[in-house]
């Protein structure tokens, strides 16, 4: 029972990661192309059913996945990239410095990555890269703030401060004692925005502003299936469950992760 | 540093950040690729007649005088006048101001008021089945995109009950009744995922206030779990509480654009993508930052008022 | 019950009550219709503009044209012109003099009577002024002058046969503008129809009230309101919960299954002029061989396409004609049948055998990504890898239509009788053919109306045997209304939706 929430997290996406590895290598049917005739109930041999122009639902879901993550992940390694360091020297920096950089994060931790989607498709036409620039930038703002919290906290332990006494370098200081004990309010936070990122996708893709054609995503399903909502409503049940299912892992496992925190850390994550 | 010096230097902070922010704003929407020219003439377009559209909209000039001249107009409340209707920004914008803002408050509200009964009850059962439940509840509506809600209610409720309407919207001023008939499927949709949200915080202020010292000696003398919560855990789960929505209220404000398009409700954020798609510089510059100055504005008051509420919060910050 | 418990309970119960009350109490009559009878049309495509002469783009001829502005003549349901302004007209032997009697009763909203000094003074602006768009000024290259007779007879002479120009005159080339009105046409229309304009709530909808002193027979309703929605499906679901009176034009077919209660819902098919087409890139290396462009004709399956697409309503219709026009030619849709095999063939001889890679660049607009979905996968068979990217439509007009940076395209055009764009080598098509150009010309000025017909279907001909481009299909016109709403066209055989006739037993 007690830890249930990493349990289940865990094997969401180990569901989601085997269907993607699975996705890179076999799949029932070509996902882009029209195999069957439209809007088939599931059944055999389409165990989902078909959509509306005659593709392979289960297919396009398996090929979804790979880039669910793909989205979700990159998004979030590139905002850490950025956001983690100006962070941890916000958090170290004992100047002013350090308030500047914590305002300019707190001036950008509001502005929605919606926002910034619809001016970036507006600007380059929607695509897969535009969403995942957009979701990272609006997500470094968030471990910025995480970093600076955590790596202030740290700063307060004994051995870093002994560690800077004694002469060590800065960079040493941050890379050696201060990286590894933030990781884990990292990784939670990495989890928590990694299950954001794939909702917000959703959304861009909803609203048009997502992949396109050539790489449809869960959100381009949905946003397809809704012409057929009235005739065939289980088409909008596939996509849309796979994105709660997916959401749903990353969210918990970033539960899980919290559970393991140190208390003090666990205040801040 | 006294109380008034630090929040005025946080209100210099604010400005600055509303000044910053309006430079990237400006920068942004005209560094665009997309003739607006081309789109008002469309495919019948001489190339003459392009040139002489973009010198009547003053597309020409240099971009740091066009800056100036729309900041000192918003400054004095003047957004500009639309590209393609020619019509004042301010008047085509209020309208669309009261959708979304009715959206985002009720949302909220409905979102608070189902978040602390679930929170509270989830932390107080958390040892029990009925809590782990709710809890439960609350995590895969968190996982839940909020349109894909938004359109399985409008299939069960309106499209096949017709109990209420599938979209639209009617201002509360014309007539509150149907204005709330039209808000009741948009706003829960919204509040189904926020609600998610802040029960999971409620439930984890409620959960450390019951393991307070003072919380346990209020229960030994006789005060009910409730009774003890309201009267002393009340105002620090409210402060948690109150952080939150005021960070969400921003996402609120612009994931109502998704609930929008779903429901066709003519809200800031359709107005937005509009006008993007019609690349009306000057509307799409006003909106953006109108949401992003309320963004703004609502951190701002959150923090001063976390400043000034709690003490603890103050020296601590006086010694960073 | 502990206290805690019944805070929850009384909270649940209060949020479920306040939701039943308000469903209780949702009224049985709809918002937006005080005393006077108002129909609610829902519409896609919304105006960019309010003024036809200036601005492009279908939204506004859709919404003003023959319902605030008038024409001398008009296109009725069956692509046939009918008098409006002008009650009769005569053509000279020559076919170079039109003759038109003006009909006295006819008077602008502002009162001051339809007389031809004002047809003239349009006419000369839409001539002469900088800011007309090319459409409209176009519409007048054969004309030599334009001189009022009398009061109410107009005489407009040609400086050369054009069998054309008087269809053109019932588009929006040919609108008469209230003198008294010219300078704020942007923002106050000011014509002679049976609407008056009432307002614009950009991004919402477009007001027109009856006009009470309509010179000719006006509609049996107090206003027309169009609203305006960025997403079809939001607007069929309006429909179907009784907020609308009309959809203008269904673009989901499988929504028509909403529609389907003949006690709630009247719906019709028609046509329309809009000719989706599969556009080539003619300055493509591949695409400038004939026999790539003619293997892709016969790799689509357009019958599967439009079932796919429009559930199979709509018309195949071979070249850029529609099935209404006197030069359509049934004998051109199955001039390239679907053969993936003879494609591969044709692909094989002009090179190709080992695949081609191509880039579809599409607007959003409703057809657009159905149609790409299908045509992928069909070019996918015979070895034809398509890269598909869907554009905004402003970006698609920048990077497309100006800057001509595709290979294929789908777009419909929806003006009435513009296989005249084909004539053009400066359009986005990059189509260079100087004897088209010609055969066009020649038609348009031929002696005869037969010949003008006969020349005209050849050089349909001549398109579709040169593979210009892919006629997908004809668009079609789906309307769906309440019960009690009638006159609504059933064809859109002009740019309007004409509500001249509209009523209402509601």
């Amino acid at each position: 029972m007690k830890h249930s929430s990493l349990a289940v997290g865990g094997l969401l996406i180990g569901l989601i990661v085997a269907t993607a590895v699975v996705g890179l290598f076999w799949m029932p049917f070509d996902p882009n192309a029209l195999v069957g005739p439209r809007l088939q109930a599931p059944g055999w041999p389409h165990v989902l059913g078909t959509d509306a122009f005659g593709g392979d639902i289960a297919s396009r879901i398996i090929d979804g996945a790979k880039r669910c993550l793909l989205i979700g992940v990159v998004s979030v390694l590139g905002a850490g990239v950025v956001g983690i360091p100006v962070g941890v020297v916000a958090g170290m920096s004992r100047s002013w410095f350090g308030d500047v950089l914590a305002r300019a994060a707190d001036i950008l931790y509001g502005f929605p990555a919606l926002l910034l989607a619809i001016l970036f498709a507006a600007a380059l036409g929607g695509s897969t890269w535009t969403a995942m620039a957009a979701i990272a930038i609006a997500t470094v703002p968030a471990f910025v703030r995480i970093a600076r919290a955590a790596t202030m906290q740290v700063m307060g332990l004994g051995f870093v401060e002994a560690a800077q006494l004694s002469g060590t370098p800065t960079f040493q200081v941050a890379l050696r004692h201060v990286l590894p004990n933030i990781a884990p309010v990292l990784g939670v936070q990495a989890s928590v925005s990694v299950g954001l990122a794939i909702l917000a996708e959703a959304g861009l893709s909803y609203l048009g502003l997502g992949s396109g054609q050539d790489e449809p995503t869960w959100g381009r399903m949905l946003r397809e299936a809704q012409d057929q909502l009235f005739n065939a409503p289980l088409i909008a049940l596939w996509p849309g469950l796979a994105i709660a299912l997916a959401t749903l892992g990353f969210n918990l496992l970033g539960d899980g992760l919290r559970d393991f925190l140190d208390p003090r850390l666990r205040e801040i994550a | 540093m006294s109380l008034l010096r630090s929040l005025g230097l946080r209100v210099l902070g604010l400005l600055a950040s509303l000044l910053v922010a309006s430079v990237l704003i400006f920068l942004t929407t005209n560094a665009l690729p997309g003739d607006i020219a081309q789109v008002i003439l469309g495919t019948n377009a001489a190339p003459g007649e392009l040139e002489a559209l973009r010198e009547r909209l003053g597309l020409n000039r240099p971009l740091t005088v066009r800056y100036l001249e729309w900041i000192a107009g918003v400054v004095q409340g003047d957004f500009g006048t639309s590209m393609i209707s020619g019509r004042d920004v301010v008047g085509l914008i209020a309208p669309r101001l009261e959708v979304s803002v009715s959206l985002t408050v009720l949302g909220m509200l409905l979102a608070v008021a189902l978040s602390i009964p679930m929170g509270a009850f989830a932390a107080m059962r958390r040892r029990r089945t009925s809590g782990l439940v709710v809890s439960t509840i609350s995590q895969v509506g968190l996982a839940v995109p909020s349109f894909w809600a938004g359109i399985w209610l409008v299939i069960i409720f309106a499209v096949y009950l017709r109990w209420f309407p599938a979209g639209g919207y009617v201002s509360i001023w014309v007539d509150p009744l149907l204005w709330a008939w039209h808000l009741v499927l948009p706003v829960t949709a919204l509040a189904i995922v926020q609600a998610s949200l802040l029960s999971r915080y409620v439930r984890s202020s409620v959960v450390e206030v019951l393991g307070e010292d003072w919380f346990r000696t209020a229960r030994s003398i006789g005060w009910s779990r409730v009774g003890a919560l309201l009267r002393h855990g009340a105002r620090n789960a409210g402060m948690s509480l109150l952080t939150v929505v005021g960070l969400q209220l921003a996402t609120v404000l612009v994931g109502a654009i998704i609930i929008e398009q779903v429901f066709a409700m003519q809200g800031l954020g359709s107005r937005l993508l509009l006008a993007v798609s019609q690349r009306d510089l000057v509307v799409v510059q006003a909106v953006v930052l109108l949401l992003v100055s309320a963004v703004l504005v609502i951190n701002f008051l959150v923090d001063m008022t976390y400043q000034v509420l709690d003490p603890r919060i103050r020296r601590v910050g006086e010694a960073a | 019950m502990n206290p805690r418990r019944r805070i929850a309970a009384l909270t649940s119960l209060l949020v479920v009550l306040a939701m039943a009350l308000v469903a209780c109490t949702r009224p049985d009559q709809l918002p937006g219709e005080p005393e006077p009878v108002v129909l609610n049309i829902g519409a896609t495509l919304e105006p960019t503009g309010l003024d036809p002469s200036t601005v492009s783009g279908a939204g506004t001829s859709y919404v003003l044209l023959y319902n605030v502005y008038e024409t001398l003549v008009k296109l009725d349901e069956d692509n046939q012109l009918r008098p409006l302004l002008a009650s009769e007209w005569t053509v000279s032997p020559d076919n170079l003099t039109y003759t038109f009697q003006i009909d006295p009763n006819a008077h602008f909203a502002s009162g001051t009577p339809v007389t031809a000094d004002a047809v003239v003074t349009s006419f000369e602006r839409a001539m002469t002024d900088d800011s007309i768009t090319s459409l409209v000024s176009g519409g007048f290259d054969p004309v030599e002058s334009v001189e009022a007779q009398d009061d109410d007879t107009l005489v407009v002479t040609l400086d050369r046969v054009s069998h054309g120009w008087l269809y053109q005159m019932s588009g929006p080339a040919g609108i008469v503008y209230d003198p008294d009105g010219l300078e704020t046409l942007d923002t106050q229309p000011a014509g002679s129809g049976p609407y008056l304009f009432d307002s614009w709530d950009t991004g919402s909808s477009i007001t027109l009230a009856t006009n009470p002193d309509y010179w000719g027979t006006g509609p049996r309703v107090d206003g027309v309101v169009f609203r305006y929605y960025a997403d079809a499906n939001a607007m069929n679901t309006a429909m179907v919960s009784g907020q609308l009176d009309a959809i203008s034009n269904l673009t989901i077919p499988d929504a028509l299954q909403l529609f389907e209660d003949e006690s709630r819902f009247k719906v019709t098919e028609g046509l329309t002029h809009g000719e989706v087409v599969l556009g080539f890139n003619h300055e493509n290396e591949a695409l400038s061989v004939l026999e790539v462009r003619q293997a892709i004709n016969h790799a689509i399956n357009r019958k599967q396409l439009l079932a796919t697409v429009w559930g199979s309503k709509g018309e195949l219709i071979g070249s850029m004609v529609p099935t209404f026009d006197p030069w359509f030619d049934g004998s051109l849709v199955d001039h390239y049948d679907y053969d993936p095999e003879q494609a591969r063939e044709l692909l094989a001889e002009a090179g190709y055998a080992s695949g081609l890679s191509l880039r579809l660049r599409i607007p959003t607009l409703p057809y657009g990504p159905s149609s790409a979905r299908v045509i992928t996968d069909q070019l996918a068979a015979v070895g034809i890898t398509v890269q598909v990217e869907e554009l905004q439509f402003s970006a698609w007009l920048e990077q497309v239509f100006t800057n001509k940076d595709y290979d294929m395209t789908i777009v419909a055009h929806v003006e009435p009788r513009d296989i005249g764009q084909f004539a053009n080598p400066d359009y986005y098509w990059n189509y260079d053919n100087p004897e088209l150009a010609e055969a066009i010309a020649d038609a348009d000025a031929a002696p005869t109306e037969e010949e003008w017909i006969d020349g005209m279907r050849t050089a349909a001909r001549m398109l579709t045997e040169d593979a210009a481009a892919d006629w997908l299909f004809l668009m079609p016109n789906i309307v769906v209304t309440t019960t009690e709403v009638s006159g609504i066209p059933v064809n859109a055989a002009s740019l309007a939706i004409d509500l001249t006739a509209v009523a209402t037993s509601r």
